[in-house]
């Protein structure tokens, strides 16, 4: 294989990493808020805990003392045999292409709420696609390079917007929590396992991945990473707003940041915050784009992954506009199929995999 | 009308890039694929503008969203 087509387990992490923030400020706030309340705050430390775990997993399944599994249609044909393994890698390209025709349709919702207001939607689309396209296409070691310098920017980002929004945090919130509140708890961790149930799909790619030994680390990493933003983002909506405002909101995060404002300094720090979350959604679009290619390359045995990116950007532009016209049908229809779609086939089938692979001794 | 200018450009620059990289094994596939999609985006232009994916799986489900 060609050298610049790789890239080490630990940028394979971070190029996760970037692509889980903009989902993780959209999902978050309102999951948390509609199903666990003032005490949402805590499922951030509940789902550590899962997502630390499944990091864990992922490791063994791919880092193993055998080294006899190379990518994730390897572990599937392995554990479930060859024909059950292409209905899966099916089921795969098909959950990519959901989450990329509804990140596509909160992208130019959210331009056309916050920004551009009466504008044709379908023009973001295709602005964002040309982009994606020629992204996509890119060897994998130049994405690998984007995501290290993407992470460092966004991190230094995150970190000013949430120390300025906690100036309107109110701890009244967040408390009295009480143990009826614990099935709720547990319930809203699902918005943090459908975010880390995405990690598992880079490793459709495991061919390209190199330095095996960096997955346990980067991994947990992410994991805690994704955790502590999650537990900032709930804290600064539901903090500032309160439960019941926050269920309300169809971007709280924003709102958020909008009624910040620190002597008058940094007001108008929206605007800019909106164009880094358009980078993110950026990178989640390439995300899984690049990894719909790798599934469509194994699928029909083709030479390239890039070979297939104008398709797939094509049917993802067509499901995104035929998804539905109201925003808020698309909301219920991630927050009630798709998130536990994702969840099935990202992180349940991946861990039933790794338990039959260590009953068959292969793991 | 967009739509299908952008399909004739991508199709044209992605088959230049197939030929000068001698990747004779993914012409075919590609080509099907792009045909697919053709049929599909003129699909959509024609019945599709009244569809809605999420509120008829919604609908189905019987959830709110859908209702």
């Amino acid at each position: 294989m060609d050298n610049s087509e790789r890239m080490s387990g630990r940028q394979a992490t971070k190029l996760f990493l970037i692509a889980a923030i903009s989902p993780l400020i959209i999902l978050i706030p309102n999951f948390v808020a509609s199903h666990a309340g003032k005490a949402g705050w805590i499922s951030a430390f509940i789902a550590l805990g899962f997502c630390v775990g499944f990091a864990v997993i992922v490791n063994n399944l791919f880092n193993n003392k055998k080294k006899n599994i190379i990518n994730l249609e390897n572990a599937f044909e392995h554990a479930f045999g060859k024909a059950i393994t292409k209905g899966l890698l099916v089921l795969l390209l098909v959950i990519q292409l959901l989450l990329i025709a509804v990140r596509l349709r909160v992208f130019t919702e959210r331009l056309e709420t916050l920004l551009f207001v009466d504008t044709v939607p379908s023009l973001f689309m295709i602005v964002l696609l040309s982009a994606v396209f020629v992204a996509s296409k890119l060897k994998l070691k130049f994405l690998g390079r984007f995501s290290e310098l993407m992470e460092i920017v966004l991190f230094i980002v995150f970190a000013i917007i949430i120390s300025i929004c906690l100036q309107n945090f109110d701890i009244t919130n967040l408390y009295p929590v009480i143990t009826y509140d614990i099935p709720d708890i547990l319930f809203s961790t699902v918005a943090f396992l459908a975010l880390f149930a995405s990690y598992s799909y880079i490793f459709i790619l495991g061919e390209s991945i190199t330095d095996r030994h960096q997955i346990l680390k980067s991994g947990i990493t992410s994991a805690v990473i994704i955790c502590a933003i999650g537990l900032g983002v709930i804290c600064i909506t539901i903090g500032a707003f309160g439960p019941n405002v926050v269920t309300a909101f169809s971007q709280p995060f924003f709102m958020a940041l909008k009624s910040a404002d620190i002597l008058g300094v940094f007001e108008g720090i929206d605007s800019m915050f909106v164009s880094f979350w358009i980078l993110t959604d950026y990178a989640m679009i390439i995300y899984h784009t690049v990894i719909s290619g790798a599934i469509l390359q194994k699928l029909f045995k083709l030479q390239s992954r890039s070979t297939m990116v104008a398709p797939i950007i094509f049917i993802s532009y067509i499901l995104a506009l035929a998804l539905a016209k109201n925003f808020f049908v698309i909301t219920e229809f991630t927050n009630n199929i798709v998130i536990y779609l994702n969840i099935f086939l990202g992180m349940v089938l991946p861990v039933i995999a790794f338990i039959v692979l260590k009953i068959k001794k292969k793991a | 009308m967009t739509i299908y200018l952008l399909l004739i450009t991508t199709f044209c620059l992605d088959m230049i890039t197939l030929i000068k990289s001698k990747n004779h094994k993914d012409k075919i596939p590609y080509i099907i694929a792009m045909v697919c999609v053709t049929i599909v985006c003129f699909v959509y232009e024609i019945y599709g503008k009244d569809f809605e994916l999420a509120k008829g799986v919604l609908e189905i489900l019987n959830i709110k969203g859908g209702k």
